[in-house]
């Protein structure tokens, strides 16, 4: 006997950035959003039968186009990443060198574009990309004297002469 | 999801000072002790951020003998290597916990100290007699003792003088011929054994046992050579 197989086609999700841009992704690559997944979980959207174009878009009013689609470009190259247990993640080691090689290169933007990733990733509760995103901040830190992180984030220097000397009083004990 | 308008600062947003303070500290959390300093020392918000990023540090990060030998991770080396974790009296944690958030200006290392405090915190460390014991908890309790000492002199000259010590250990530690005799307590040792079970060696305690006052341990046993002399070297700070 030979029974037809019902081909069917992966189930999307429409999500609206705050410039009004609407993008279909599927529902198997947001599931890394806790934020979208509650949402659909919340609105039964996967119980829902309705095809992709009559189906309610998710906004995102924190999030721009551009960024989100940067999000979504991260979470399909990330779709099959093993579940990330936070327990687990809390007890790792820290360490900022172990960014796989594709995020390092995807993350390898503007400074701007690198915070609007942070705060999509925070907004959209993305884990791992919030991760990787704070890694590579912390990279640009590292080994930088103040005056350099200063030119490099566009810092101001606010301190008084007199609370810089306190400062470096209070830090001479580890300081060689 | 985290709160992104909760930013701490009031500046041009996407920009490190801008970011949310959850983020920010995150970025943090990923920077060891060098370079958090030095990201405080940019502005007085950076300075802030690192200052309330410092106290939400729940385990402090050991890197020992990679990038950062400071006095700090020395420090720590030998508290969190020898931490012990079965009497925990609460209340002297809490007393000494707080003398130190009143002495202590580093909060890095403050939190180090308290979490430590919160291991070991005995209630007899504020009787003078027991200033006079060396324990198997000694490392610690030295390191308590020695805080408790020195309440008036601030924390900071306490580090100050210590990192000197801890530095000269340093250069002990990793020097192959080191000779000299440990002499430790019988007691210690053996309470030493009973909480680092392998630490000592067997022909060392067997003396112990016997019922020596003073055992003699040649210092080039490693481990004990070393934890002897972390012990004398504080003891002499």
């Amino acid at each position: 006997f030979l029974f037809p197989i019902k081909m069917t086609s992966p189930r999307m999700i429409k999500l609206t950035s705050n410039d009004d841009k609407t993008f279909e992704v599927e529902r198997d690559v947001i599931k890394q959003s806790v934020t979208v997944n509650t949402l659909i979980t919340d609105l039964n959207m996967d119980d829902e039968d309705v095809s992709v174009e009559n189906q309610m878009a998710i906004p995102l009013p924190n999030v721009d186009a551009a960024t989100l689609e940067m999000v979504i470009t991260w979470c399909k190259q990330h779709r099959e990443d093993p579940p990330r247990n936070e327990e687990e993640e809390e007890k790792k080691e820290k360490r900022t060198d172990d960014i796989p090689e594709w995020d390092k290169t995807f993350l390898d933007v503007e400074q701007s574009v690198l915070f609007a990733l942070i705060l999509a990733a925070n907004y959209m509760d993305i884990k791992g990309l919030l991760d990787n995103c704070c890694k590579t901040v912390a990279n640009m830190i590292k080994g930088k004297t103040p005056d350099e992180i200063r030119k490099h984030f566009n810092i101001k220097n606010d301190f008084t002469p007199e609370e810089e000397e306190q400062i470096r009083k209070e830090n001479a004990w580890c300081e060689d | 999801c985290n709160d992104t308008t909760n930013s701490v600062f009031q500046t041009h947003p996407l920009t490190l000072e801008a970011l949310p303070k959850e983020n920010v500290y995150r970025i943090l959390s990923n920077l060891h002790l060098h370079d958090r300093q030095t990201v405080s020392k940019c502005s007085k918000t950076m300075r802030e951020a690192v200052q309330q990023s410092d106290l939400r540090v729940e385990r402090i990060e050991l890197r020992f003998g990679e990038e950062q030998t400071d006095t700090v991770q020395l420090a720590v080396h030998f508290c969190c290597n020898l931490r012990l974790r079965k009497t925990v009296n609460e209340n002297h944690g809490e007393m000494l916990e707080n003398w130190l958030i009143e002495n202590s200006k580093t909060l890095f290392f403050r939190r180090i100290i308290t979490d430590e405090l919160h291991i070991e915190c005995h209630a007899e460390l504020v009787e003078e007699s027991i200033l006079q014991e060396v324990t198997a908890h000694f490392y610690f309790r030295i390191f308590v003792i020695m805080l408790h000492k020195r309440a008036q002199p601030s924390l900071m000259n306490f580090l100050n003088q210590s990192k000197k010590k801890i530095d000269s250990l340093e250069a002990n530690y990793f020097a192959p011929n080191f000779k000299e005799i440990i002499q430790l307590p019988r007691m210690s040792l053996l309470r030493l054994d009973e909480n680092f079970p392998g630490l000592i060696d067997e022909e060392v305690l067997e003396i112990a046992r016997i019922g020596h006052e003073q055992v003699e341990i040649p210092a080039n046993l490693s481990h004990t050579a070393t934890i002897s002399r972390a012990i004398e070297v504080v003891i002499s700070c």
